[in-house]
């Protein structure tokens, strides 16, 4: 995104539309002025309409800064995927898709997230360390079509700087493994630059029990009384296993 | 070399327009600290350079337009400027300011201020940019309203729309209406005391001022930035935010209710249709577009377009409380959507909205009572609210057809001239300057500053924030004529300094501690509050030692007959001034320290003021 | 995209939003799904949601409701603030039997005796395990639980900053201040009446 400089009133209204304060007075030019390295191109600025003279532009950028909107303006869609916002339908369609079963659990790893936004490589060490478990990478994930090889969880070079709102690792593995993969996780939290916020996917069992929550519990990860539940209102149905 | 100025790009342009002249004058530190700048720097001008008696459209005259020591700096409002010259209306000083963005453009020009003499042999305008100045052919403008000249100026200098600001006079000005104005930025005006006839008498038909790209030094840009935020604060406060979100466009209906709308040439104060004029109502109704000035975030200046109904399809800007008030309540038309289109015609043609609206009222007035026929008024038939016929006679007017050549001369002369009772129904004051667009009966304290008012307009007002620097009185009588001359004494000098600066008053609603705090951390001057409290008071004084060789004795400031009437309904009822008149304006004598039989400021206050050089000058 | 997930608050306040998301599975039973994402979003409306959105579009803060439900295509959202509204939607969904898969954001234990309401059960759950790593970076708790109500981070903490302000200073009131930040968050799952009452909390302080 940029401003026009020749237009700009130095109103200040759009500053603080930026969610990753990407926008700052320049005292210079006496301008707002936009700092390219670290916009995500999520154009939360132009869509808010407030600026009074309409001087915020966005012009499609060439790879790899094409990344940024298409990660950060959930407007947009993923060409590989065919879902506008950031990811997958991950468990929203699970009555339908059958893609989490019963023994396994979902990650998903939201790097950015909430509104402090990421840049790929701190993905990719996180990636890395997970493939070294042998998680099973979900293949309809935007993230995963940027993996070099999913063996490994390396990205490609040149999206490592690319700076996003968030983007999301996702991932699937037996639920013995869940012990080791929170343990990876806390291990390279502490390695990197930005926050993540953490899904986790669990069928539920015939009985309704989720049996999950008894590792979360062991492992002394309290999750939020809140989240998501999909009421299998879906068709058809995936077969039960 | 002389040192660097802070706040100040250093030059004042000069053109004169009878040789094709352009040159620079140099601006110091003792003159920003005596005048700051705008229109104390415009009085400064005149002082030095015109002789009272000149008379406002002889070459000798000078129009100054400029900037302050704010202009062109990221505070909310100064990007402003003021105009100064002899105005028309009254052949004496006139101070008016216009928003927009023409004082930053100005400085980042690299000039604080523009001072034209003389007079052209043929139609010219003046051109600004980065690069230079040039004095330009003006022939295929001339004829040109004003928002059609700014778009033809703009696209044949190739600027885009806000890279540019053009500020032109219209028809009226290119005919020497009295009350012509200059106009621009998308209707911005600088519009009291007929300073656009001035320009008409010099043939200039425009200013296009480029945005220029010099940044103005400044001693403290941190600061500078903090009372920018500061000065938005108080935007935002101010009068619980009213004007920050509504402009001047909720004004009409609190106005009526308190009986200081003008009604029917001042014959009524009750206007049932007042609720129709709720800005909160017209800015939904038709579509409203937020436009405006650098560094300013509010929502006071709109452009506003008709899309459905009644005048669907027009598109212009959304008038100010005065233009509502004037073309509408004022000359009895009661739809918004007409007025929309009046007020916009009043602007494109160049002409002063209120002036304006009196002189239809009285026209009106007239008609109603059979003293101009429809045959005096070359076919129109001035009934009130006549929606038509107003916007032929304002084109009559401004173009000096028929009767309009005499109206064109403002309501004064022409009630004057028609004689007999007429002059009885006629709103003027006798120094020749309009009252703005209110109802003064219901506002004594604006009625007395505009009948003694130096400017041609308004000479001080009540919107201040941080009251107590200027002492006024609390709680307010609004009725209480001592307290009416105690507050018009002790705020002048306020607003003044808002016009100096040149900051637009809904920004930093003229509190001078933020403002001196501002001009230090732009000049780095460190002046106390009190030194520049004296400059406002210091340019008021040296305006009326001018302005009383230019022949406005105190015997000129009285209202005229219908303007110091005693209302005879709504709130106000009964209420008159005209038995408190004498000893108000003895009381406001007193308060000020001026003789009352001379007009003169007193030798102790000319003392206190620092002006005996200029004293002497205009003995 | 979980941007439902992680909404930020207390047991308190969160028993007042509920999200509900209605979406095809792509390459399964996705073919024409239009029609069924608008009846979905009609069915909705008639329960007074709080909010309704089309991620191609916006939401009913940013349009006109039935200009929201013209746009309906992939996901669609709507928000309640009681589980009894919840389950008085899910009985007509049933009714409707789209066909599509439903999804319900909220406290668990209030979103299944919403369910068990429509005689539902729960399939499979997303919890969220809070955000883990620089978590310095954050903003405070109070801007987090109004802000995490938009999942793609659409309602920046500095315009959150800047309605506490306003609420403070009585030049908006809390409602008028949720509903400037609500048109922000494309996919309509922001909850402005519970944003409202947060706000209001957060300007006492």
């Amino acid at each position: 995104m940029r401003i026009d400089p020749d237009v700009c009133i130095a109103c200040e209204a759009c500053v603080p539309y930026c969610p990753v304060e990407a926008i700052k007075m320049d005292d210079e030019k006496g301008v707002a002025v936009i700092n390219q390295d670290e916009c995500v191109d999520c154009c939360v600025c132009l869509n808010s309409k407030v600026c009074p003279v309409d001087c915020i532009i966005f012009e499609p950028q060439p790879w790899p800064r094409s990344l940024r909107v298409t990660f950060s303006n959930p407007r947009t869609g993923h060409k590989e995927t065919r879902i506008a916002g950031r990811g997958t339908e991950e468990m929203k369609t699970n009555d339908v898709t059958g893609r989490f079963k019963r023994g396994w659990i979902g990650l998903g790893l939201e790097f950015g997230r909430p509104g402090i936004g990421t840049r790929f490589r701190d993905l990719e060490k996180m990636a890395m360390a997970l493939a070294k478990l042998g998680v099973h990478f979900e293949p309809q994930n935007p993230v995963t079509f940027l993996m070099v090889d999913t063996k490994t969880g390396k990205l490609k070079d040149e999206v490592l700087n690319e700076k996003v709102l968030s983007a999301i690792i996702e991932c699937a593995f037996p639920i013995e493994k869940l012990k080791d993969v929170l343990n990876t996780m806390k291990k390279v939290a502490k390695e990197i630059d930005t926050v993540f916020s953490v899904d986790c996917i669990c069928k539920a069992d015939p009985d309704g029990s989720y049996p999950v929550k008894k590792i979360l519990a062991e492992a002394g990860i309290t999750p939020y009384v809140n989240g998501k539940q999909n009421v299998g209102l879906g068709r058809p149905k995936a077969k039960e296993e | 070399m002389a040192t660097q100025l802070n706040g100040s790009t250093g030059k004042v342009l000069r053109v004169d327009l009878t040789s094709s002249k352009i040159w620079d004058d140099a601006l110091d530190e003792a003159t920003i600290r005596r005048f700051l700048g705008g229109t104390g720097l415009g009085v400064k001008y005149m002082t030095d350079l015109v002789d009272p008696k000149t008379n406002w459209s002889d070459p000798k005259n000078i129009f100054f337009i400029g900037s302050g020591p704010l202009g062109g700096l990221r505070i909310p409002g100064c990007a402003s400027v003021s105009v100064v010259t002899k105005g028309a209306q009254t052949n004496g000083l006139t101070s008016t300011q216009s928003n927009g963005n023409l004082g930053a453009h100005l400085k980042w020009c690299g000039y604080d201020a523009i001072v034209v003499s003389g007079a052209s042999p043929t139609w010219k305008y003046l051109y600004l940019h980065d690069g230079g100045v040039e004095l330009r052919d003006a022939t295929r403008f001339v004829g040109k309203d004003t928002w059609r000249t700014e778009e033809a100026i703009k696209e044949e200098l190739g600027y885009k729309e806000r890279t540019m600001s053009v500020f032109s006079i219209g028809p009226a000005g290119e005919n020497l209406v009295k009350f012509a104005g200059i106009f621009g930025d998308r209707g911005h005006a600088a519009a009291h005391n007929g300073v656009g006839a001035v320009l008409g008498a010099k043939k200039l038909k425009a200013f296009a001022v480029a945005r220029g790209t010099k940044k103005v030094p400044v001693v403290n840009q941190e600061l500078i930035n903090e009372l920018g935020r500061q000065t938005t604060e108080v935007a935002k406060t101010f009068g619980g935010g009213n004007v920050y979100t509504w402009g001047t466009s909720r004004v009409v209906p609190g106005a009526e209710t308190a009986g200081w709308l003008p009604v029917k040439n001042y014959l009524t104060n009750v206007f049932p249709e007042k609720d129709l004029f709720d800005g909160a109502r017209l800015r939904s109704l038709f579509k409203s577009t937020n436009y405006p000035c650098y560094a300013c975030s509010s929502h006071h200046y709109e452009l506003m377009a008709i899309t459905e109904g009644k005048n669907a399809g027009f598109a212009g800007k959304e008038p100010e409380y005065e233009q509502w008030a004037s073309m509408g309540p004022q000359i009895q038309v009661k739809d918004p959507a007409d007025v929309l289109v009046i007020a916009n015609l009043v602007d494109q043609m160049g002409m002063e909205t209120n002036e304006t609206g009196w002189v239809i009222g009285w026209v009106m007035e007239c008609y109603e009572k059979g003293a101009l026929t429809k045959k005096d008024l070359d076919g129109l038939e001035m009934t009130w609210g006549n929606v038509s016929a107003v916007m032929e006679l304002i084109k009559n007017i401004a173009h000096r057809r028929g009767y309009g050549n005499v109206l064109a001369e403002g309501v004064k002369y022409a009630a004057e001239k028609l004689g007999g009772e007429a002059v009885k129904w006629a709103v003027f004051t006798g120094k020749g300057g309009s009252p703005r667009g209110h109802d003064h009966r219901g506002r004594w304290v604006e009625m007395l500053d505009t009948c003694i008012s130096d400017t041609g307009t308004l000479q001080t007002q009540m919107l201040i924030n941080n009251k107590e620097i200027w002492d006024m009185p609390a709680p307010f009588d609004i009725f209480n004529p001592d307290q009416v001359a105690l507050a018009e004494a002790n705020s002048t000098g306020s607003m003044t300094i808002s016009d100096c600066l040149v900051q637009c008053w809904f920004c930093a609603f003229n509190d001078t501690k933020l403002q001196t705090e501002a001009i230090n951390a732009a000049t780095g001057l460190n002046m106390t509050i009190d030194e520049v409290k004296k400059v406002g008071r210091r340019i008021i004084n040296i305006m009326r030692l001018y302005n009383l060789k230019c022949g406005l004795t105190p015997n000129k400031e009285v209202p005229s007959f219908r303007y110091c009437s005693t209302p005879v309904d709504g709130p106000n009822k009964d209420k008159g001034i005209r038995p408190h008149w004498e000893n108000m304006v003895n009381k406001y004598y007193q308060l000020m320290g001026w003789d009352r039989s001379t007009g003169m400021p007193l030798p102790e206050t000319i003392k206190a003021l620092g002006i005996e050089d200029i004293a002497k000058k205009f003995k | 995209m979980t941007h439902s997930l992680h909404r930020r608050g207390t047991r308190e306040n969160l028993a007042k939003d509920y999200v509900m998301l209605c979406l095809p599975a792509v390459g399964i039973n996705d073919k024409d799904h239009d029609p069924k994402l608008q009846e979905f979003l009609k069915i909705c409306m008639k329960h007074n949601p709080l909010n309704i959105g089309a991620i191609h579009l916006g939401n009913m803060y940013s349009h006109k409701a039935e200009d929201v439900i013209k746009a309906a295509h992939g996901i669609v959202h709507a928000v309640y603030g009681k589980p009894e509204t919840v389950t008085a939607v899910l009985n007509d969904l049933k009714k409707a039997d789209l066909g599509m898969s439903v999804v319900v954001s909220g406290i668990f234990e209030n979103v299944d005796q919403a369910l068990a309401g429509a005689g539902l059960k729960h399939h499979t759950a997303n919890f969220s395990l809070g955000i883990w790593g620089n978590t310095e970076k954050l903003p405070s708790n109070e801007i987090l639980e109004i802000a995490t109500m938009c999942g793609h981070a659409l309602i920046p903490t500095n315009l959150v900053k800047e309605m506490i302000k306003d609420v403070k200073a009585g030049r908006k009131t809390p409602d008028a201040a949720a509903k400037q930040l609500a048109p922000n968050c494309a996919c309509g799952i922001f909850n402005p009446a519970r944003a409202a009452e947060l706000l209001a909390a957060a300007a006492k302080k």
